[in-house]
């Protein structure tokens, strides 16, 4: 009994933490259906995980190109390596609003997303984690050097 | 002591690590052959400690052509951190590109993702590979290109190091009939050496 406390505790602080930490978090089933959704994800989209869940990527953002992530997540279900994007060869994946209207002079939010595969109990990926990092400030003085 | 007397390599490890990379390599070059549908050739991979002064050298050896393109990407486990590099040359770029058929895609591919993705695959199943045998999981960090259609020297500009000696893994493909071949070089930092020893020589005993 003391057991199961301590270890909802911990569940607890986890997704305190999952929903307070300044990356993007995303689950995706190999139908590309969101499972998870953080609150980073949230802030910066508008959408509530709530609506999120369930709902298939490629739907509730049509901008997303199927084709280039379903490739690129390819090796990660198959192969379980980790694939990733990067700013500089793509500039975002989810085509979010720069946030500060004084400082921001960005039009938009320059990502890093690490896909990383995840493995079930009985050891088989079906889902997937897309990580995205804000590297905004990153690109913009990169590309403000001469 | 200083770091660098720790930094040392008997024949019974060097053997060791030799296998553990034999392995990791197979792995690495199964998951590459199930991507490109193609048959990819191994040879033994190296095993070698390096002063950073030789580093170029080792390089060079290498690779001694000069259109280059190489991705490093940094890894870490339980204290254990390294480096990988991969050094492609550019008609392998070329070819690459035809076989993945990248070009027929919708949302257009450059060079550059094409170079990540089997760089991120390669360093990725080879480390994991690796770190399975030693039992370490390696967080793999995100790549970065650090030079395109340069030669060795170039590639390597960054010196001079904050190391003296550590253990390189030098391991070669290359695929069957088509013109793709490329190196990868596994670099641990100096400090991770006796830490790796101590699970190698566990693994002897």
């Amino acid at each position: 009994m003391t057991n199961e406390q301590i270890h909802l505790d911990d569940i607890h602080w986890l997704m305190e933490i999952l929903q307070n930490i300044d990356v993007g978090l995303v689950v995706l089933d190999q139908q590309y259906n969101i499972q998870l959704w953080n609150a980073f994800m949230e802030s910066h989209s508008g959408i509530s995980p709530q609506k999120a869940r369930g709902q298939n990527l490629f739907q509730l953002f049509p901008d997303i190109p199927q084709d280039w992530l379903q490739r690129k997540t390819e090796p990660v279900f198959q192969l379980r390596t980790r694939a990733f994007s990067l700013w500089e060869q793509r500039p975002y994946l989810f085509h979010f609003k720069n946030y500060r209207p004084i400082t921001g002079r960005a039009p938009f939010m320059y990502q890093n997303i690490s896909m990383i595969p995840l493995e079930s109990v009985d050891r088989q990926v079906e889902h997937i984690c897309l990580i995205i990092y804000d590297v905004t400030d990153v690109a913009l003085s990169r590309n403000s050097q001469p | 002591m200083t770091p660098t007397a720790a930094v040392t390599l008997n024949e019974a490890q060097r053997d060791c690590y030799q296998e553990i990379a034999n392995v990791a390599m197979g792995q690495a070059a199964d998951r590459l052959a199930r991507l490109l549908d193609v048959y990819v050739e191994l040879p033994i991979p190296r095993v070698n400690l390096i002063e950073a002064s030789d580093l170029h050298m080792a390089l060079q050896e290498a690779r001694n052509d000069e259109g280059l393109s190489a991705v490093c990407q940094g890894f870490i486990g339980s204290g254990i951190a390294g480096e990988a590099l991969l050094i492609f040359n550019d008609t392998s770029v070329q070819d690459l590109a035809a076989l993945l058929n990248y070009q027929g895609q919708r949302s257009p591919w450059t060079t550059e993702e094409l170079l990540l993705d089997v760089s991120s695959l390669l360093t990725g199943a080879c480390i994991n590979g690796i770190g399975d045998q030693l039992g370490i999981h390696f967080n793999q960090g995100l790549p970065e290109i650090i030079g395109r259609g340069r030669n060795a020297a170039e590639i390597l500009q960054s010196g001079p190091y904050p190391w003296h000696k550590t253990l390189a893994i030098e391991i070669h493909y290359s695929v069957e009939h088509m013109n793709i071949d490329c190196t990868l070089l596994l670099l641990f930092t100096e400090d991770s050496v006796p830490k790796l020893n101590k699970k190698i020589d566990f693994l002897l005993d």
